[in-house]
């Protein structure tokens, strides 16, 4: 049973002068327990919109979405909230995403207390904000207790996101350009981060980026999304390596190369 | 690089330091570059690196209020402008310098038709009837159909707008153009437009380019030479091909791995450790040394010259892992501009 399938979804945007925009057509997408699929595609290609979806966060026109083999269109909001609760999301822009007026304590503690009694068998669960920052690897934890968002770096940010995700015990992270707003000296310790996640918990990625390297380096199996649509899934060494489609060509061939 | 060409820009040791609320912030600690006419350099470095300070400051536009320049000197075109006041840069702006930047949203006017900004920037040089005929002229130029002289900037796509920037940035008909993270904002296909772009206006304008970045990958595919900034300092310099082949200062090979999502033998993504310089302190040593995995005590004490690593003089680093100009190891070696 995957652990989550996106089946056949279809979103429409309606703009504001009555234009309809299909944002996703279509779209098929599974993702099994512990792998990591990378969307990739470019601004307007879709791939935030089907992550919102996958998040529950917005609700498709047509086709369902299924998390462990249940419909989510079919839950009562109670369950819904329940079983919302197991994909996480961590966004690009961690600032934005952290309540400014609230020290990392509260931040976390208001997560911890979200986390759903029983919704997950993990075994590495953090009972206390200070084993969360510690598991993050923000040590010693206490030092970060009681800092405020713009006290952290920009990199120190990004791991208290990840941290609260982490707080409710999540199966799947679904990770909108968590790289995008970091520099390329932090990029490989969030990496590492995610990839260590990965390893103890068996967690499931679902990773949106426009970075081909990133989804080259990091995920199983890659879809590529343009105008809606998903064009090409594989393997990530596949579908990087020898792409099939010509959209995908065009994209390999527009990443500037470090040795040309 | 061809030696024979005269140097456009040089920045001299350039020390600046902005004043807040909790402190001086030292920006650029002894920051100095060469470009010469033609030539398209590329200045690599991270968020607080100080990279788009030093291009503001090629163009005087670091507020006047908050920001001095301690020590060093700019000389454009031979020019010293270091000194120049706000009023005074009035008249420099567009010739021989322009700039584009990472977000052209903000820097175009979004009530202002098009072809009616660019025409503001010509009209001052221009006489009125070869206006329009001029502003037609550079949509053409920056490839964009004479038509969208009639559009507002929020018509336009994103690789649209910043192709109306550049053609506003290209009216003065600059001798070098310095673009700070023009494509950062953009998707990869239109980065590769945008890129191809300006190679081709180089070309056709003879126009040097000031690229700052943090994408290594766009130095190697528009930079014939590149500088690596750190903390206000630049830590190596070079031609592309050399500084590609063998990175020489420990900052720059950290990059190179991580740029290029490196795993080592067990598979861990390659990082650079510790957390990104303090710019209230006082820069005493080299400002990598905190993180640098190959720190000596000399590398807390004080920042080394320059090294030159190869026979052609292109190719230098600023670390005591090299041997100094003084020593007996490096007799032929000297101190080249950089």
């Amino acid at each position: 049973m995957p652990l989550l399938a996106l089946d056949a979804i279809t979103h429409i945007f309606r703009r504001s002068g009555g234009a309809l925009v299909t944002a996703v057509r279509d779209v098929s997408l599974v993702v099994e327990e512990g792998e990591t699929v990378a969307l990739v595609g470019e601004s307007g290609s879709g791939k935030s919109t089907l992550g919102r979806i996958a998040l529950g966060l917005l609700r498709p026109d047509a086709g369902r979405v299924l998390i462990g083999g249940k419909s989510l269109g079919e839950m009562s909001s109670r369950e819904l909230r329940r079983e919302r609760v197991a994909f996480q999301p961590i966004f690009q822009d961690a600032t934005a995403s952290l309540n400014p007026r609230r020290p990392v304590r509260d931040l976390l503690r208001q997560a911890l207390r979200q986390r759903p009694a029983g919704a997950t068998e993990s075994t590495s669960i953090e009972r206390s904000e200070v084993e969360l920052l510690e598991s993050v690897g923000l040590r010693p934890g206490s030092a970060y207790l009681e800092r405020y968002p713009h006290e952290l770096s920009g990199g120190q940010r990004q791991r208290v996101a990840i941290a609260r995700a982490l707080a409710m015990g999540p199966r799947l992270i679904v990770a909108d350009e968590p790289l995008s707003g970091a520099d390329v000296s932090i990029r490989g310790q969030v990496l590492n981060l995610l990839s260590d996640i990965k390893k103890e918990r068996g967690l499931g990625y679902l990773m949106i980026t426009h970075d081909i390297s990133i989804a080259r380096a990091f995920a199983d199996r890659v879809a590529v999304m343009c105008q809606g649509e998903i064009v090409e899934q594989g393997p990530a060494t596949l579908v990087l390596t020898e792409p099939t489609q010509d959209y995908t060509k065009r994209l390999l061939a527009a990443v500037p190369r470090l040795f040309q | 690089m061809s030696p024979t060409k005269p140097p456009i820009l040089q920045i001299e040791d350039v020390r600046l330091t902005f004043r807040t609320r909790e402190g001086a912030i030292r920006a650029l600690n002894g920051a100095s570059l060469t470009i010469h006419e033609g030539e398209a350099v590329g200045l690599v470095g991270e968020s607080g690196s100080g990279k788009s300070t030093l291009a503001r400051a090629v163009l005087g536009l670091n507020p006047e209020r908050s920001s001095r320049i301690e020590a060093g000197r700019i000389l454009m075109a031979g020019r010293d402008v270091t000194w120049l006041s706000q009023g005074e840069w009035e008249g420099e702006r567009g010739h021989p310098v322009a700039m584009v930047f990472q977000d052209p949203l903000s820097f175009l006017n979004p009530i202002m038709r098009i072809g009616r900004q660019i025409a503001e920037s010509i009209e001052r040089h221009t006489p009125q009837r070869r206006v329009a005929e001029r502003v037609g002229e550079l949509l053409e130029l920056v490839k964009l159909p004479s038509s969208l002289a009639r559009a507002y900037p929020h018509e336009l796509s994103g690789g649209m707008r910043q192709r109306a920037l550049l053609a506003v940035a290209l009216a003065c008909e600059p001798r070098l153009l310095v673009a700070d993270e023009p494509t950062t904002a953009l998707d990869v296909t239109t980065q590769a437009e945008i890129l191809a772009l300006l190679r081709d206006l180089r070309e056709r304008l003879g126009m040097a380019m000031l690229l700052i970045t943090h994408d290594l990958g766009i130095v190697a595919s528009a930079c014939e030479r590149l500088y690596v900034i750190y903390a206000g300092r630049v830590l190596e310099w070079g031609r592309t091909q050399n500084v590609f082949a063998a990175p020489a200062h420990p900052y720059t090979v950290g990059l190179f791995h991580a740029a290029r999502a490196d795993r080592d033998a067990k598979g861990r993504f390659a990082t650079i450790g510790g957390e990104p310089p303090d710019l209230g302190e006082p820069a005493q040593g080299c400002p990598f040394a905190p993180r640098c995995p190959k720190a000596m005590t000399e590398c807390v004490r004080s920042m080394p010259d320059a090294t030159v690593l190869d026979q052609g003089e292109s190719h230098a680093v600023r670390c005591w892992l090299y041997p100094q100009p003084g020593d007996a190891a490096s007799a032929s070696g000297r101190v080249v501009g950089g």
